[in-house]
């Protein structure tokens, strides 16, 4: 037997052959395969589990359930450290290692718990009233304190070793809740043929069922439950998920459950993620979760030992633990006297039973039939012990004083609240029934139903059948209304005497509402005194309902003591809306695949191996990978940039631009729509050549830039920059679909059909020539300058290009993807007696800013095609997309920033991008800003730092003239001259070559 | 000149695999195949001619549904426009198309673009929903099912080719590594196979 | 999170779409005045309720789809082509079903 509090009878989850070794704190102890770490704790004697967060107190657990709001444990060490993980849900493994949270230096001695005489400054708004001023101390002072004092457990510091992953499920009928109503309706949506999905946050069905008292259809429920799984194993169109936590219920019937794969095994197997995140796809939604019980509000309410009546029953039937050996049941309903005939039934003693209700129930002289003690009339009035309750002082409703009783446990039920949580995440708002005290849920909004005790019916045979009802109209609204549900199970009748409202059992000392934010009775009412009387401003304020369980067990305690205060009737004050999730979720699940390398895909070009080969540096490119750089042994980044860019000038050099963005054109009006695309003209475009064009959006500004060209009459091929060609496409299908829907043209993507290089350099066509050989005659006659032209080379159709980025002579060539090594190959093998090399995206960008071709640091979405010098380009013979914004005023005004170059002369050892250009290097602010620098590069050809630049005036103004890059991040203002962009070989007199 | 030779997006099929050698205990519930030769060619009706196309080809023009001839298997992307997929060689297979629509319609060549990697076994489709945001459940869809749709953030061109279930998703070839590494990973908790198809 | 019928290819998740605004915007004639253009640039109502948007359907057929959406409760009552004609339900005279 392990454990001191190990009771023979129940037991249903544990398996008593099998003992499991954990440690608590340091310590070892031994449990049950099955066990929670609560459980075993209790078995082993163990109540103190962890301090309470703000003044620190002893805790034991209150539930048995993932509504635990004290027993909240550190599990596991190093990098699978997790934090805030309730005791309660934690399944037991060998080797589980656990540490109790918020307490230094030790569980039993903890420093400050010197909170509780500190106690009168801690009340509700504690922290809004002392942490105020001076805000100069919010954060270097008060921040840490806060967080030293309050942050609930340490989170690991290493990357979690562990896998979470994403699924998807769609049914027809989701079942939330695999209790007694839970269970019906998943047996009769599944057998009127509806797909059946039944989630359950805990290992086992059978929800709050008792094993030891309740009977159906004539068995114990425990065998009825088994029975049920049994049945819905057997259904090929059903599917349960144990385990399972539904925590979301979002827009359109869309859910989130967070399936806990591993967290029962010390390490997960082989392959297997840790969790995984459910989004669930429900035509209809059957809501079973059940229902939360409330504690009694009595003075010291909170210490270990002292539970919620279900978790002792829990504990005892599901896991052979009895939370103590003397038990004292405080009541004002019937559940009370379900725990006292399961604890006597397990023999565990009970020392007595109060019922806050005056007159004995029919449960209450059942009880008394079997021998045990009930006092009518007779409430709490304040826990008694140290670290755990040893009595329990007793008080009349009429005020005055009962008995001590000595006891180890106190098993308190104040009624259930329905869980609404989820019902109340759809926007659905809860209403108040008297004669159960709780809230139910309205009418739906989605396409959902509750049913049983989250329902308000809490009658077994009531659950039976409204489960059983729910399920068939679920079933039935997805069209499986002919199938045959079978009929609901039966329970022997029961007499459920209404509860009896106790909010607060009165007494002077600290009674708890929200136990893991520690509020007290008196909070409630001291925000109310303050003012704050609406139910949002006092959860704020107190933090009633804000820790992690939502206050599942402490919001209806909370309104009452509020409505109370107001002297309002309940319903008057109304409930806060919960918000998803349901329970806490670690932030890697909802990550699942998607962190580090796989944070989001990576795209890799034809080509990329053949940069690899040649020491390529990588940079990203939106998702791309490009070609940054190709350092010699020995070389810097500065260093390669600049052999690269003098290279290519010399002789010639090899760049992947594979990831540009290209798109084929197709149909009869696809000129026309090229017209109204771009600002310049392409009607008269001939085949077999191309022509750099401009877009601008709507609104008047540069959208991208690119080459397209003419392949036949009726087939056009256009590039776009590798930044925008998704943006570009979906332009052009708004184009094409939405505005003008009568044009024949038709597009697809070819980004990734076509791989393509640039070669340039005064060597460029020798070494083509070379490469291809008679596959394609590209001398300046049959090529020459924007011309195009398609050919076969090793069996795959090639488009050569004459266009020039960098100035030089140069050709694009594109092959099919899988071409794409081997024509780099070729180009390569044929370049080295030419002196090509390899250059990457940073030599491409010196090259363009040498010859002043704009890129995307221009393109930055507020410059015009006049800004850029390209204002001559936008046709007036035709209308275009941004047309008519373009002309409005300001887009044209002469005193717009306009594209310059400038050349670094003295001040600096290089230029920055994102100078500002002033005039008086000492006045550097937003009003003396001319202008700004977008681009520079250390220039081989200009043999100096030269950038890029708009500057208001543009050339006109300052062609010549000195202005001052301020930088105030470096605290530099080099002096620049201002200068035509076009840097090198004005005239273009080299890609004509 | 070196001796030429194509390049898959996925680089050495056969490194691959053996890097990927069988994975679990027992029979493997997934069967990856890495299609090598797959010609596909969009197909594109003009304006009015959506009907005229998919007669003259045979295609089926409502969305969903792949109509299979014995050469070629046609997958409905969007009003009017096909992917038409074949073992044969993409050149031919786009000259035949553009001969028997004339001038109703255009083709353009994607078979480079496109990586396929099928997934078959008894758990594959357990393997898709763990991407696939489609239902994909046999009382839903069947043989023949087509849809465009994102897995692990990448575009996913996918069609049941059996009840068994078995698919082809068809993966831009830029994302085929980094699809194949998701698809590998998530793959591993089944056991699976891999293969050259 | 949305559920989207696409007219065709059927109910897709939201995550498939980018959303891309009023779709009761009409582009004006190439010859409209610089203030027509402006307000179809820029002018857009922000209705709480029905609203016809545009939601382009770009993981999958590529098609600008209208969608007829309540901005409050995002209930989606009606989805159409990019040319279709879709109306909202408090226009239709009389209560949605
Ligand atoms: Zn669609």
């Amino acid at each position: 037997m392990t454990g001191v509090n190990r009771v023979s009878v129940g037991g249903s989850r544990i398996d008593r052959s099998k003992e499991v070794r954990f440690t608590f704190d340091g310590q070892s102890y031994t449990g049950f395969e099955g066990d929670t770490l609560a459980s075993a704790l209790l078995a082993n004697g163990v109540t103190l589990m962890g301090r309470s967060f703000k003044y620190h107190r002893p805790r034991g657990c209150l539930t048995a359930g993932s509504e635990e709001p004290n027993a909240i444990v550190e599990l596991r060490s190093g990098a699978r450290r997790e934090p805030n993980t309730r005791a309660t849900m934690a399944e037991l493994y060998n080797g589980l290692d656990a540490q109790s949270q918020n307490r230094f230096p030790s569980l039993k001695f903890d420093i400050q718990a010197i909170n509780q005489l500190l106690s009168p400054f801690l009340t509700a708004g504690f922290y809004y009233k002392t942490f105020m001023w001076p805000s100069s101390f919010w954060e270097p002072v008060y921040e840490k304190f806060i967080r030293k004092s309050a942050g609930l457990g340490k989170a690991a510091t290493q990357a979690d070793p562990d896998t979470y992953e994403h699924s998807h499920g769609h049914c027809d009928v989701l079942v939330v809740g695999a209790g007694i109503a839970g269970l019906s309706a998943a047996l009769s949506a599944g057998r009127s043929g509806a797909r059946v999905i039944l989630v359950e946050e805990q290992v086992a069905a059978g929800g709050m069922t008792s094993t030891a008292t309740d009977f159906i259809d004539g068995k114990p429920s425990d065998e009825w439950v088994a029975q049920a799984l049994d049945e819905l194993a057997g259904m090929a169109n059903v599917t349960v998920r144990t385990r399972t936590t539904l925590f979301g219920y979002y827009d359109h019937n869309v859910l989130a459950a967070l399936e806990r794969v591993s967290d029962h095994l010390e390490v997960p197997e082989a392959h297997q993620p840790r969790q995984r995140l459910w989004t669930l796809r429900a035509g209809q939604v059957v809501l079973a979760c059940g229902s939360h019980e409330r504690a009694m509000v009595f003075d010291n309410n909170d210490m270990p030992g002292v539970m919620l009546s279900g978790a002792v029953r829990a504990f005892v039937e599901r896991y052979g633990a009895a939370p103590g050996k003397r038990v004292v049941v405080c009541t004002n309903n019937d559940d009370g006297y379900k725990t006292a005939a399961s604890l006597h039934k397990a023999g565990v003693e009970i020392v007595a039973i109060t019922d806050a209700r005056a007159e004995p129930s029919p449960a209450a002289k059942l009880a008394t039939a079997a021998g045990m003690k009930v006092q009518c009339g007779v409430i709490p009035h304040k826990a008694k012990g140290r670290h755990r309750v040893s009595a329990i002082a007793l008080q009349r409703t009429d005020g005055s004083s009962a008995e001590i009783i000595e006891c180890d446990c106190v098993a308190m039920s104040n009624g259930y609240s329905p869980d609404v949580h989820l019902v109340s995440q759809t926007g659905v708002a809860p209403v108040w029934r008297e004669d159960i005290l709780g809230f139910v849920p309205d009418t739906p909004i989605r396409k959902e139903r509750s049913a049983g005790a989250c329902k308000g019916t809490f009658e077994l045979n009531a659950c039976l059948q409204e489960g059983h009802q729910a399920g068939c109209d679920a079933a039935e609204a997805m069209g499986f209304g002919s199938g045959d549900p079978g009929s609901a199970g039966t329970a022997d009748e029961e007499e459920i005497t209404a509860p009896l409202a106790l909010w607060r059992c009165p007494g002077k000392g600290k009674a708890f509402v929200d136990f893991q934010n520690d509020v007290t009775a008196k909070d409630i009412q001291l925000a109310h005194q303050e003012g704050f009387v609406s139910v949002e401003h006092a959860k704020r304020y107190t933090t009633l309902g804000m820790a992690t369980d939502q206050g599942k067990t402490s919001n209806v305690n909370g309104i009452a003591l509020l409505a109370e205060a107001r002297g309002e009737p309940i319903p008057d004050v109304g409930t806060t809306r919960f918000r998803p999730p349901y329970s806490p979720v670690a932030i890697g699940a909802f990550a699942g695949h998607e962190r580090g390398m796989e944070f989001q895909p990576v795209r890799r070009t034809a080509m990329h191996a053949c940069g690899e080969k040649l020491g390529a540096v990588f940079v990203e490119a939106g998702q791309w990978l490009r070609p940054q750089y190709y350092p010699k042994p020995g070389e810097g980044v500065m260093e390669a940039i600049y052999r690269e860019s003098e290279q290519v000038r010399k002789t010639a050099g090899i760049c992947d631009v594979s990831t540009l963005g290209k798109i084929e054109i197709f149909g009869e009006d696809a000129g026309e729509f090229l017209n109204r695309l771009y600002i310049n003209g392409w009607k008269m475009l001939a085949p077999g050549k191309a022509r750099y064009g401009l877009m601008l959006r709507e609104d008047g500004y540069v959208f991208d830039d690119g080459t397209t060209s003419r392949l036949a009459d009726d087939h056009y091929f256009m590039t776009t920059t590798t930044a925008n060609a998704a943006r570009v496409l979906a332009h052009m299908e708004h184009a094409s679909q939405v505005l003008w829907p009568d044009l024949d043209v038709h597009f697809c993507s070819a980004t990734e059909q076509w791989c393509g290089v640039a070669v340039a350099g005064p060597n460029a066509r020798a070494i083509l020539a070379k490469a291809f050989g008679d596959a394609i005659d590209i001398s300046n006659e049959e090529l020459p300058f924007m011309g195009v032209r398609e050919f076969k080379w090793n069996g795959a159709t090639a488009r050569i290009f004459r266009i020039s980025f960098s100035g030089e002579l140069a050709f694009e060539v594109n092959v099919p993807w899988s071409y794409g090594e081997a024509m780099w190959d070729a180009i390569w093998d044929a370049g080295q007696d030419h002196g090509l090399i390899a250059y990457g995206t940073e030599a491409l960008s010196v090259l363009r800013i040498e010859k002043g071709h704009v890129a995307g640091n221009e393109l930055d979405g507020r410059t015009t095609a006049a800004d850029m010098g390209l204002g001559k380009m936008m046709s007036s013979k035709k209308p275009f997309i941004g047309q008519k914004m373009a002309a409005r005023d300001g887009m044209i005004d002469p005193q717009r920033a306009t594209l310059v170059g400038v050349k670094l002369k003295s001040g600096a050892s290089r230029l920055r991008g994102g100078a500002h250009l002033v005039a008086d290097k000492n006045i550097a602010n937003a009003e003396t800003s001319l202008g700004w620098i977008t681009s520079v590069c250390d220039s081989p050809a200009m043999g100096c730092w030269i950038g890029l630049a708009y500057v208001r005036g543009g050339l006109s103004e300052h062609d010549g003239k000195i202005l001052y890059a301020a930088n105030p991040i470096y605290e530099e203002s080099p002096a620049v001259e201002i200068c035509s962009p076009h840097f090198f070989d004005p005239k273009g007199e080299r890609l004509h070559g | 000149m070196a001796e030429f030779e194509t390049v898959h997006p996925l680089g050495d099929l056969d490194q691959l695999l053996a890097d990927h050698a069988h994975h679990g205990e027992g029979a493997p519930g997934v069967q990856l195949s890495i299609r090598t030769q797959a010609a596909c060619v969009q197909l594109f009706s003009r304006k009015g001619r959506h009907e005229d196309v998919a007669k003259a080809l045979k295609l089926n023009a409502s969305p969903g549904v792949a109509s299979a001839s014995k050469s070629h298997t046609a997958l409905p992307l969007s009003p009017g426009q096909w992917m038409v997929t074949s073992n044969q060689s993409a050149d031919r297979l786009a000259a035949k198309l553009q001969a028997k629509i004339k001038d109703m319609g255009y083709v353009s060549q994607q078979g480079d673009a496109r990586v396929c990697f099928r997934i078959a076994g008894p758990s594959a489709r357990d393997l898709m929903a763990r991407g696939c945001r489609l239902d994909l459940d046999e009382s839903r869809v069947g043989t023949g099912f087509c849809a465009q749709t994102n897995m692990a953030q990448v575009g996913v061109l996918l069609h049941q080719i059996s009840d068994e279930p078995a698919y082809d998703l068809y993966v831009y070839a830029g994302f085929a590594r980094s699809f194949f590494h998701w698809l590998s990973h998530t793959a591993a908790q089944f056991g699976y196979r891999i293969d050259k198809l | 999170m949305h559920q989207i019928d696409c007219p065709w290819c059927g109910t897709r998740d939201e995550a498939e779409f980018q959303y891309q605004g009023d779709a009761t915007v009409q582009r004006p004639k190439p010859d409209a005045d610089e203030e027509t253009f402006f307000r179809y640039v820029y002018a857009r109502e922000n209705p709480k309720g029905w609203h016809v948007e545009w939601w382009h359907h770009v993981a999958g057929c590529r098609q600008w789809i209208k969608v007829v959406r309540n901005t409050l409760t995002h209930e989606i009552d009606s989805t159409g082509g990019p040319q279709s004609k879709l109306t909202k339900p408090d226009e239709k005279g009389g209560t949605k079903s």
